[in-house]
């Protein structure tokens, strides 16, 4: 007996590869654990003739293994109270599980069989192309997810950032049998495999867990790799602006935005402060005291940073009715423009800078949290403890940095906008925006 | 001018700590300690006026949630007066005898508050945040004053009308699940106040005036209509003196609720089309079942997780996997008075509603004939308990756990008792309330169509 141990500890004592990220947070608070794979690839690496494939192919592995059916694997997950879902984002995707501590070994074997046993039923595949294009269809009734994917892919134009996250309808009609397998060997491996968890169990026995996965996969999938995504520079440098024509509706979504920075940005912290105070999580900032607070135009209004591993964009976004509309986006403008030109009052800044330090310790307060923050870290590029390091970050700040800083990381000449609503009754007006190019109208059916 | 004047309140609020401390017990007429999940207590007490408050310690980060629960929601309007309770809502971030306009918000931002926000149901009304845990003082001034203080002037409440119209745009006019909601109480309740929708239609929302916005104010918002619920990293003692200090003389009210009426029993069901902008149709199926403090609503809950929990359920077999439906979801409701069993349907492309409904009804007929296996009551058992600890996990769900069972099922304890009688539920138990509930003539069925088009 005690021979059978020791043999099966120098078995299973598998290391974590170097380049795998591994992380686990011991929690014993609650009897639960979550655990976060996630797969270094997203729909940005999407071919531009199979939009959503990398959506598809990571939701067939759910779709049953070698040994059982879709539902007969589905049936042993819920009956140990476990749960797994596919979350497909641009760079990456992940599978969130989460399962009662009890249950955690039988569990983890039908992890294992799930990534590297995957069953890729044809039948099942028939089934899912039909579930995500009915999907899509009924994103068209959410006009802020249509205004999102529009924007991206105004903005973006044909580099793969524009790309959906769960795709298009013609691209998902086009994925096979065979895109979805090698989409799996191209992919499934310890280079571009990484854990990340947090709850109640020892953090050994996850990362046994971990390296034993990533080393079935490697002798399954040998040319496995990470792919990395185009980079571009040929973004609009004009002003641009679309309209989804939804007849009828009587409100507008707006988004307005431009090219983005990243934490290697000299002065991005400065940006941060800033934005705070114009268009941050907060009922101070301009955005929502100019359009909702004095003016009622809107329920919402803000300007948020899309980050990315690469510089992506930044959008304010708000939603007034439709008679509304054109003065909140001439309205939006100016504050922008103003705001680049003479950057944020003392009082902005140390009122910013006073909210930012004080509501550091919520970026990390909950093992829950601090696990979607690290995964967070990871996607993005982030230096590890970007959100831990936040506030100390934010106090450094000084006053003068941010008007050179936003200067430098905000063209208010080279903006997007797209409009969801009533392009009859907007179109007139914006046409006459300022500087604008004539704007390009499509339904909100389209594709 | 503003400023000074709120100065001179916090002095004068801090000479009132000062006596009031000394003396809070006597403003406390009951306190005790009540389990919660694991070994954790719930610190109980109810002051003098009224008020009701909840405390539960974790120290696992230097923060807290804290939580006023108002047993006000939109059936306590009247028609004519609809929206009152969430406009209401809105004004409540407004002004004070004490705080300039916008102070609020301000106080709390800069004291580094996460969450700040509230929410209206049908039932109560919710202002929530966290903060630091050194601010809890700065929280149960605050809240305590605009408890009693509020100044409703026609300007703020002009403005504000302008952005709940916005907010009713955004949830219900341009939102195909939005109007499907809407029209399915607009149905299912002829004469309860259900009837409306939370937010109010838009003409009573444009007519509302300052004073009855002010009678509204001064009928529901008191210390004995309110819960205070306080989770994190708190002493039980130090917080409840606190809270005395801020609460303890505030004048409770002659709370005076309109009679509601009975919704009276449906005798046939019904159907109705609501035209979308989507290419699929929706399916939103409802029946009348019971209020929350019906012994049924844990064998419901059960019901609901064997038929739409997990992606072997058996909804999600016969709708999704056969390629009938998107998505399939069930909103078992708990609410003060006898709410609804919600199913909600997203058709695939070319599917219609009335073969999602006919798939549904056949189910519920297997499950009234005593068919849920064992197995499926075990799993359901397990899903529960995960989907329980996972909405526990994290201060703020904690406190929203005991605020809404303190106020729609009278006492916490409720959530407590439900959680543990899942797992004794039997398949008789699933029949019963089937064969009790699920009648065709006790129905409600709404369609989205794609422009209102015929359905299959």
């Amino acid at each position: 007996m005690i021979f059978k141990l020791i043999l099966l500890t120098f078995l299973f004592s598998l290391s974590v590869p170097a380049f795998c990220a591994f992380k686990f947070e011991e929690d014993h608070s609650l009897p639960i654990i979550y655990l976060h794979i996630v797969l270094e690839n997203g729909a940005a690496n999407d071919p531009l003739t199979k939009l959503g494939l990398n959506h598809v192919s990571t939701n067939m592995l759910l779709r049953g293994t070698k040994k059982d059916t879709k539902n007969q694997f589905f049936d042993k997950l819920n009956d140990l109270g476990g749960t797994i879902d596919v979350d497909a984002r641009s760079e990456g995707t992940i599978f969130r599980a989460a399962i009662l501590s009890e249950n955690l070994e039988p569990f983890l074997n039908l992890l294992t069989e799930t990534f590297t046993e995957p069953r890729f039923d044809s039948e099942e595949l028939g089934k899912l192309k039909k579930e995500v294009e009915s999907e899509i269809l009924e994103q068209q009734g959410n006009d802020k997810s249509l205004a999102v994917n529009h924007f991206n892919r105004f903005y973006y134009g044909n580099n793969g950032f524009g790309n959906p996250n769960t795709g298009t309808r013609g691209g998902v009609k086009t994925i096979t049998s065979n895109d979805v397998k090698s989409f799996y060997s191209q992919h499934f491996g310890s280079k571009s495999l990484h854990f990340f968890g947090t709850g109640d169990a020892k953090k050994e026995q996850l990362e046994q867990w971990f390296a034993h996965l990533v080393s079935v996969l490697d002798e399954k999938n040998p040319h496995a790799a990470v792919y990395l995504l185009q980079s571009f520079n040929n973004l609009s440098k004009a002003k641009k602006a679309l309209i989804v024509d939804k007849p009828n509706a009587t409100q507008s979504q707006v988004l307005v935005g431009g090219k983005g920075i990243r934490p290697d940005f000299d002065g991005f912290y400065s940006v941060m402060l800033a934005n705070h105070s114009f268009g941050g999580h907060s009922f101070q900032a301009r955005l929502m005291q100019e359009i909702r607070v004095k003016r009622g135009w809107t329920y919402g209004a803000s300007n948020i940073y899309k980050f990315g591993k690469q510089t992506r964009h930044f959008m304010m976004y708000y939603f007034p009715k439709t008679s509304d509309t054109v003065p909140a986006i001439k309205l939006s403008i100016s504050l922008l423009e103003d705001y680049i030109k003479n950057g944020i009052t003392r009082d902005e800044y140390a009122f910013a800078k006073e909210s930012l330090v004080n509501n550091a310790p919520f970026n990390y307060d909950t093992p829950k949290k601090r696990l979607e923050n690290t995964t967070a870290e990871f996607l993005t590029g982030f230096p590890d403890g970007f959100y831990r390091d936040f506030a100390d970050n934010i106090q450094k700040v000084q006053y003068e940095s941010i008007q050179p800083a936003l200067q430098r990381a905000v063209d208010s000449q080279a903006l997007t906008l797209t409009i969801v609503g009533d392009a009859k009754k907007l179109l007139p007006d914006v046409e006459k925006l300022d500087g604008f190019s004539k704007p390009k109208v499509v339904s909100y059916l389209e594709d | 001018m503003h400023f000074n004047r709120s100065i001179r309140f916090i002095q004068l609020l801090m000479t009132g700590i000062l006596l009031t401390s000394c003396s809070h017990t006597n403003s406390i007429r009951n306190k005790s300690e009540v389990d919660f999940f694991g070994t954790q207590k719930v610190h109980r007490h109810e002051l003098k006026n009224g008020l009701k408050v909840l405390i539960l310690e974790d120290h696992s980060a230097p923060t807290f949630s804290y939580q006023t629960w108002f047993k006000v929601g939109s059936k306590d309007e009247q028609k004519g007066l609809t929206g009152l309770a969430h406009l209401f809502e809105h004004m409540m971030f407004k002004g004070t005898k004490n705080l300039k306009d916008g102070e609020f918000d301000r106080l709390l931002e800069s004291a580094g508050a996460e969450g700040e926000n509230a929410f209206t149901s049908n039932d109560y009304t919710g202002y929530v945040q966290s903060l630091p845990s050194d601010k809890l003082e700065l929280i149960a001034r605050l809240e305590s004053d605009r408890m009693v203080n509020l100044i409703v002037d026609k300007d703020s409440l002009n403005k504000e009308r302008e952005v709940v119209q916005n907010e009713r745009r955004f949830r219900n006019e341009n939102n195909p699940d939005g109007m499907l909601y809407e029209k399915l109480y607009d149905i299912a309740y002829t004469k309860h106040a259900y009837h409306w929708p939370v937010i109010g239609y838009e003409a009573d929302v444009n007519g509302a005036k300052p004073e009855e916005c002010d009678q509204f104010y001064k009928r529901f918002y008191a210390p004995n209509n309110a819960t205070v619920v306080i989770v994190g990293d708190v002493q039980p003692d130090l917080a409840i003196n606190l809270i005395d200090a801020y609460y303890g003389k505030l004048p409770s009210s002659n709370i005076h609720r309109t009679q509601i009426e009975i919704e009276p029993v449906q005798t046939k069901a019904v159907t109705k089309i609501v035209p979308i902008k989507t290419q699929i149709q929706k399916l939103m199926m409802a029946y009348h079942t019971i209020s929350e403090d019906n012994d049924d609503l844990t064998a419901l809950e059960v019901l609901k997780t064997v038929l739409s929990t997990g992606k072997t359920s058996r909804l999600n077999k016969r709708l999704v996997d056969s390629g009938i439906a998107s998505e399939i979801s069930i909103d078992n409701e708990e609410r003060e008075h006898p709410g609804l069993f919600v199913f909600f349907a997203n058709l695939q492309k070319n599917k219609s509603a009335s073969q999602a409904a006919a798939i549904i009804e056949n189910e519920l007929k297997q499950i009234e004939q005593g068919k849920t296996t064992a197995h499926e009551l075990a799993r359901a058992a397990s899903l529960y308990k995960l989907t329980l600890f996972d909405g526990l996990a994290s201060p703020a769900n904690k406190a929203h756990f005991l605020g809404f069972y303190e106020t729609v099922g009278k006492r916490f304890e409720r959530g407590i008792e439900i959680s543990k009688k899942i797992s004794k539920i039997t398949s008789k138990d699933l029949a019963r309330v089937v064969k009790k509930y699920f009648k065709k003539t006790n129905k409600v069925e709404i369609i989205g169509l794609s422009n209102g088009g015929a359905s299959k």
